[in-house]
């Protein structure tokens, strides 16, 4: 295992700056993007997009902390969202050796396997906390759907995100 | 002894633990949000304001481009159903004088007759598919408590569930964790309402409660929320005999998908 060598790396700020915007927008003007009552999660987005390119420690921590606004603000019991993303950013996380970063298709196929990761994460955990929901009325009303739009829609944030990465002010020292 | 040096795998471990632990812990739910959720929050509510409030904007300017042949249409039966409601109005108004007369010689007291009402903006919503929770932006500044109801013109929203210096969650009746008393305002039979994954409202009735469509449904005194509120007219009616119980679909009166001021609603104690 290499040395973690990533702490004091522009990314690092860039992506706390991503993050928040993106739960601002999660919550706001992303709200418009539903069809059928079905929101794509760019939040997933966000986390496959960086375990694809960076491993797990990028998508954990991605997760944790996205997961962890989400609880802050909408979250009854406090770290469901945490824990479902973190675990899905982890798990995606460890495929990432074998990737090739270039091609679109596996931020696609992840796309689709992080929804499916992340809700069932979720449903599991809410299950234990008593939340009794169908599994069968979610899977095909939100996860099927969701993550279908969400394998459309992350290729193209995968793009940008892909290209913002390369800039070579990323690697930059903040002290 | 080879496991610890891989530091990931051990922080990820103990991330896991400490986040089982906080939610075995929070799984009853908070009245007040934690010390960090209250910093973030009050910090982040007036952007959020920003960045809906824009939203809006667009999808108004959108709408209206597309709406314009519709409006002529629409505006002549509004005109028409002006008419009608002035009429209604004022029938329903010497009722509700011949009503203040009556129970003034009644000598009967309404407990509930004096509201107080606190106007609220929306400033984000839950970004998950799950769950209906939304935040305000008011809160313990402005005198909001956790339960307070929360309504707009045309009916009951939901109630706070967690109240922060200034902004509060609200839980929509429609959220799937949500359930409340209510009466059928027809027949006086009580039942069960809570949300559902699809944002459906769903009553349960016993099965000799005499329920139809279109039956008004309106909540009851035996609950954390004030009664008489109105919440919507029946839609569907189901006979499950095997259960004993009927399944009654109910149409709410607000829209909650264009929800942009609420109210809430604040009780006088008889002691103040």
């Amino acid at each position: 295992m290499k040395p973690i060598e990533w702490r004091h790396d522009v990314r690092v700020l860039i992506l706390g700056i991503i993050i928040l915007l993106n739960f601002i927008l999660e919550s706001t003007v992303f709200q418009y993007t539903r069809i059928f009552g079905v929101k794509p999660d760019f939040t997933i987005m966000l986390i496959v997009s960086y375990a694809i390119m960076r491993g797990s420690i990028y998508g954990g921590s991605i997760g944790l902390v996205s997961g962890f606004l989400n609880d802050l603000f909408y979250g009854k019991s406090f770290g469901v969202n945490s824990l479902s993303y973190m675990l899905t950013g982890y798990i995606i996380g460890q495929s990432q050796e074998n990737i090739f970063k270039d091609s679109l298709i596996p931020s696609v196929f992840f796309n689709i396997v992080g929804i499916f990761i992340y809700q069932n994460l979720f449903y599991f955990i809410s299950y234990l906390s008593k939340v009794d929901i169908s599994y069968m009325y979610v899977l095909i009303n939100i996860i099927v759907p969701q993550s279908i739009y969400n394998g459309i829609l992350g290729v193209i944030v995968y793009r940008y995100i892909y290209i913002l990465d390369e800039k070579s002010f990323m690697d930059k020292k903040i002290y | 002894m080879k496991l610890f040096k891989n530091k990931p795998v051990v922080f990820t471990a103990i991330i896991i633990v400490l986040l089982i632990i906080a939610i075995a812990f929070t799984s009853k739910g908070r009245t007040r949000p934690s010390a960090i959720g209250s910093v973030v929050g009050s910090a982040i509510t007036p952007i959020q304001k920003i960045f809906y409030k824009t939203g809006e904007f667009f999808r108004g300017s959108f709408s209206a481009l597309f709406e314009l042949k519709e409006l002529r249409i629409e505006n002549e039966a509004l005109a028409k159903e002006v008419a009608k409601l002035r009429e209604e109005n004022r029938k329903l108004y010497q009722m509700a004088l011949e009503n203040k007369r009556l129970r003034d010689i009644l000598n009967f007291v309404e407990a509930n007759e004096e509201y107080k009402y606190i106007g609220a903006e929306i400033t984000g919503k839950d970004p998950g598919n799950w769950f209906d929770i939304f935040t305000i932006n008011k809160g313990l500044k402005h005198g909001i408590e956790p339960n307070d109801p929360v309504i707009t013109g045309e009916g009951l929203v939901g109630r706070i569930i967690e109240v922060g210096n200034n902004y509060s969650k609200v839980m929509s009746i429609i959220d799937e964790r949500s359930s409340i008393s209510i009466i059928v305002n027809r027949t006086r039979d009580t039942g069960i309402v809570s949300g559902t994954v699809n944002s459906e409202l769903i009553a349960i009735m016993p099965l000799e409660s005499d329920i139809v469509k279109d039956d008004d449904i309106i909540t009851s005194s035996i609950s954390t929320l004030p009664a008489g509120l109105y919440i919507g007219k029946v839609e569907n009616v189901e006979k499950i005999e095997r259960k004993l119980q009927k399944v009654v679909t109910i149409k709410t009166s607000v829209d909650f998908k264009r929800l942009e001021e609420v109210f809430v609603l604040k009780v006088h104690n008889e002691a103040d």
